[in-house]
């Protein structure tokens, strides 16, 4: 461990050394040896007899050489995340807007379907396919469909301005000949009405 | 994948009053937007960025969105605009990264009057999907024909997409079962063989 005294004119003012020495771990008489060196230059008339620090005052440390810098990224795993995020919540609930349904229901009930089994599966999009025979073959899609209806209602100088929403089943047929046919249990629209379709049967329940 | 960085798009959020200056930024994994209206966005990021852009967006805000290329768009989803949120966990992290898709009225009527919007266009899965939300009685082998008849009429559109490549198809039940229909009469579709329900190929 070297010590020495600094020369500059705010060094002096303030006593300020400078200590140059390898780190290293120590133990025992080298740590007394250090300590009693550092208490040495304590007292305040010695700090006049440290030597002063000038170019070529201790010999020149060799920096030892190290192994090659490793860069590390510490923000957000892009790659992994871009695997997963498919897999979030929050995509599970956008997938209806975006992806067909699966509304087909396969397999044999437990006990015979009588008729309002029938028709609430039809009418939940659950009995759609081919059925019929000869000219009346066809297919047959229900699904359910949001109305709204919109009147305005003269309250003195001012108008009010309502929108009625409704639900109705929609039953759409396309015949093998080429016979197309939509069956709603509501009437056909009357001029002047301003009825459209707003949500797909994803919406529906 | 690796190099998701060069995929992934940037959400920037800003908002100056007369005390506080505002600005957030969020990276992109899903966008689907048609000009200066977004239709979908998906951001990532911490909790407090992806609870503030969540705000913006309820609040009808426009965004600044830089595209993978560089290109930059002012976006906004409009009004009635809904926000869905996930959460992903990692192993290496004390808390999970949050994720949040937000979707325009239109996307959330997808189908409806007469506009469908899809993730990408490939004919089979376009297919499905608009049989789904228009409600067609159709079968699945018909896609070539009655997406050939669409391409014709010129009905696809390209939208702007990151991470995808979107298209919105315009396009009415009645329109389609009209082509259904000739393609029936005219015998360029076959009609199914046996009675029963018709399975569809899974798109996801």
């Amino acid at each position: 461990m070297s010590i020495f005294r600094m020369t500059d004119e705010e060094s002096v003012r303030f006593r300020q050394i400078t200590v140059l020495g390898v780190r290293r771990n120590v133990r025992g008489v080298a740590v007394e040896e250090a300590r009693r060196q550092l208490q040495r230059i304590s007292p305040y008339g010695s700090f006049q007899a440290l030597p002063e620090l000038v170019p070529g005052a201790c010999e020149p440390y060799s920096v030892p050489p190290t192994g090659e810098a490793a860069l590390s990224y510490r923000g957000l795993p892009y790659d992994l995340l871009e695997d997963l995020l498919p897999l979030s919540g929050a995509w599970k609930q956008t997938m209806p807007f975006l992806m067909p349904r699966e509304d087909v229901a396969t397999g044999r009930p437990i006990t015979p379907l009588h008729g309002g089994h029938v028709g609430l599966l039809c009418t939940a999009g659950l009995l759609n396919g081919v059925f019929g025979q000869g000219d009346d073959r066809h297919i047959a899609r229900w699904r359910s469909v949001k109305h709204v209806t919109t009147f305005v209602e003269e309250d003195g100088d001012e108008q009010i301005i309502h929108h009625r929403e409704r639900w109705a089943n929609e039953l759409r047929l396309v015949y093998a000949d080429g016979r197309t046919l939509k069956l709603t249990e509501t009437p056909a629209k009357q001029e002047g009405e301003d009825d459209a379709e707003c949500a797909p049967e994803t919406r529906a329940a | 994948m690796q190099n998701a960085h060069l995929r992934l798009g940037l959400l920037e959020y800003r908002r100056m009053t007369e005390k506080t200056s505002t600005r957030i930024r969020l990276r992109v994994d899903r966008y689907v937007g048609e000009d200066e209206q977004a239709h979908l966005i998906s951001v990532f990021g911490n909790d407090s960025d992806v609870g503030a852009i969540t705000a913006a967006v309820h609040e009808k805000a426009t965004f600044t969105l830089t595209f993978p290329d560089g290109e930059v768009k002012e976006v906004s989803l409009g009004e009635h605009a809904s926000c869905y949120k996930g959460a992903v966990s990692l192993a290496d992290r004390k808390h999970p990264v949050r994720h949040l898709v937000a979707v325009s009225e239109q996307l959330y009527t997808n189908g409806g009057v007469g506009r469908a919007i899809l993730l990408q266009y490939q004919r089979d899965q376009a297919w499905a999907t608009l049989v789904s939300f228009l409600g067609l009685p159709a079968e699945p082998s018909w896609a070539e024909h009655v997406l050939g008849v669409v391409e014709l009429e010129e009905r696809i559109k390209a939208l702007d997409g990151i991470g995808c490549q979107p298209v919105l198809i315009s396009v009415t039940t009645e329109e389609m079962l009209e082509w259904i229909g000739d393609g029936l009469r005219s015998q360029a579709l076959a009609f199914p063989e046996k009675n029963g329900p018709i399975a569809w190929p899974k798109c996801f």
